[in-house]
């Protein structure tokens, strides 16, 4: 079997005394799409971040593409795996286009331009992400759910095997959340790419995921294949909520109770 | 395209910008007997005196313009620059020091270089927390010890002996009349812009946010150790030479941004053409208005920085 795109070993993450997860084991190998699942505040972000590499854990082992995190420089890290962050700061305008082709910075040398090869790759994420009337808008002028899909098109540019997606599809619409995870799925299946991401809606994850993460505000987390983490029990465990399921032309769906 | 339209222009503007220093002074005289030769008396009066004169102010305003384009990347924040931090506070409370107790201007200037990057660490060590430094902390605690340094600034003033109080003041204010030669400030300017020049990439993701920067292969606190003191040293030394210059290192990255400069690895080289272009203007016009006398450069920058600043923030938020 190939090397995990991630590997996870007793990982402890510890903010302001209380416990986001303790010794998690967990391993990502390619082709997997993941959802974390929990409730506000219970650390899907923090432990995102951990992965990333953008915050250091208080014990554990994490191993990208078989090496351990630690060891790698940022931009070996940003070869090996891109982070679509919840929040973006915009103090300076920048437009999309330019926003997009950010995403390259991991690929080229200190002192090369981007060529007209990383341009096509980013005119081409921003066609899959459906901006391209809007490539020479500054982000400022942009709505919520347009800038989401902006980050997810320099996300597609960054072209690392290991996605880290924090709540991708918040402010977006029914129909483009679809659409981008759909997206997303697509660059997973089939090819040495694996996908994580935090997410609210538990039908989506379902619908998209593979495998679940479920994050359960204690420290304690349980992972696994979709079908044996979206139980009922589970779920309402997780969001200290009882959930009924209702199967809808072969599909399951969620619903609070 | 349009950058490269932008250049020319700027390089055009430089060039004119130096000229105009060589041709207008307290003295009037014809420029060209002065530039050939003709005019023994007026040559001497255009290479000794105007050229390094004008040389200086280009230095200075490029060493500021780079240093306040550094500063708002590193803080995320369009309204830094060193003046805001403190950085000139601390050199000129230093530096009166050294003219309350009568060092020659040598001193003062190794005092005002003190000040300046002695500022910049106790700045950089109150902001620092046990995780991280968070650009918001290191702004407040610049502004706040910059207002410190002011009052310190009157205190000396206060005390100072009437015959000390003119120079201080134009010291205070920004001038020219004091620095000998202009190759300090303009060896640093070409220095520091190649050094970040290298990192201008890297400072358009650190203007998106340090999260953003670092998940896309940016060493963030190298690079954050690195910009603050290269921009603290460009601020010293332009503060050592001129005295207390305002608004060139706020006003001049605006207004390339404004004019579609947004990539740093072009907004550093054009802060250094406008910034020196700007300052060589002012100071020609600070020692032509009210010829034979001369008026302190920094008051014709914040003069035409005030306004120019308020407009843009108006537009802004517009």
């Amino acid at each position: 079997m190939s090397t995990p795109l991630c590997d996870v070993r007793g990982l402890h993450i510890v903010v302001g005394g209380t416990a986001i997860c303790q010794s998690l084991d967990l391993t990502v190998r390619a082709g997997e799409c993941w959802a974390i699942l929990g409730m506000n505040g219970v650390g899907k972000t923090t432990l995102l971040h951990t992965l990333a590499g953008l915050r250091a854990a208080e014990s554990g082992d994490i191993r990208v593409g078989g090496s351990r995190l630690a060891e790698l420089s940022r931009r070996e890290i940003a070869k090996r795996l891109a982070l679509m962050p919840q929040l973006v700061e915009d103090a300076f305008p920048a437009t999309v286009f330019e926003e997009t082709l950010a995403g390259r910075n991991p690929h080229l040398s200190p002192w090369a331009w981007e060529s007209t090869e990383d341009e096509a790759i980013a005119r081409t994420a921003l066609a899959e992400v459906g901006l391209t009337a809007l490539e020479s808008r500054l982000t400022t002028t942009l709505s919520g759910g347009e800038r989401r899909r902006v980050q997810l098109a320099a996300l597609l540019v960054q072209d690392a095997p290991l996605m880290l997606l924090d709540e991708p599809v918040n402010h977006l619409d029914l129909h483009r959340q679809v659409m981008l995870l759909e997206l997303v799925k697509q660059k997973v299946a089939g090819n040495p790419r694996a996908a994580i991401m935090s997410l609210h809606d538990v039908n989506l994850a379902s619908r998209f995921c593979d495998h679940v993460l479920l994050m359960f505000g204690t420290g304690e987390c349980a992972s696994g294949t979709a079908a044996d983490m979206l139980t009922e029990n589970m779920l309402s465990r997780v969001y200290c909520h009882s959930l009924r399921v209702f199967e809808v032309d072969g599909r399951r769906y969620f619903v609070a109770a | 395209m349009r950058a490269a339209y932008v250049f020319a222009l700027l390089i055009a503007a430089a060039g004119l910008s130096l000229l105009v220093g060589l041709g207008v002074g307290s003295t009037a005289q014809p420029f060209w007997p002065a530039l050939s030769g003709a005019d023994a008396a007026a040559h001497e009066v255009l290479f000794s005196l105007r050229l390094p004169r004008a040389l200086a102010a280009f230095g200075v305003g490029a060493l500021l313009a780079l240093a306040g384009a550094l500063m708002q990347a590193l803080l995320r924040n369009p309204l830094a620059d060193p003046y805001v931090l403190g950085v000139s506070g601390g050199a000129a409370t230093l530096a009166l020091c050294a003219m309350l107790v009568g060092l020659p201007v040598a001193g003062v200037q190794a005092a005002a270089f003190a000040g300046a990057l002695g500022s910049t660490l106790l700045v950089f060590a109150l902001a620092h927390s046990r995780h991280d430094l968070a650009p918001s902390r290191l702004l407040l605690t610049g502004v706040v010890l910059a207002s410190g340094w002011g009052a310190a600034v009157s205190l000396i003033l206060s005390l100072a002996p009437e015959a000390r109080l003119r120079g201080m003041v134009f010291w205070l204010l920004g001038d020219f009349a004091g620095s000998e030669t202009p190759w300090p400030a303009l060896a640093a300017a070409v220095l520091i812009l190649a050094a970040c020049l290298f990192e201008a990439r890297a400072l358009n993701l650190l203007a998106r946010g340090e999260l953003r920067a670092a998940s896309l292969g940016v060493d963030v606190p190298r690079l954050r150790w690195k910009i603050y003191l290269v921009a603290s040293a460009a601020a010293a030394v332009a503060v050592t030479t001129a005295g207390s210059v305002g608004f060139v290192g706020l006003v001049t990255p605006h207004l390339l941004r404004l004019s579609g400069l947004r990539d740093y690895r072009l907004l550093l080289p054009a802060s250094v053409l406008s910034g020196g272009t700007l300052l060589t203007v002012a100071d020609a016009v600070a020692r032509s208005v009210i010829a034979p006398q001369q008026l302190p450069v920094g008051v014709i920058t914040a003069l035409i920085g005030v306004p120019l600043f308020l407009f843009l923030l108006r537009r802004e938020s517009a």
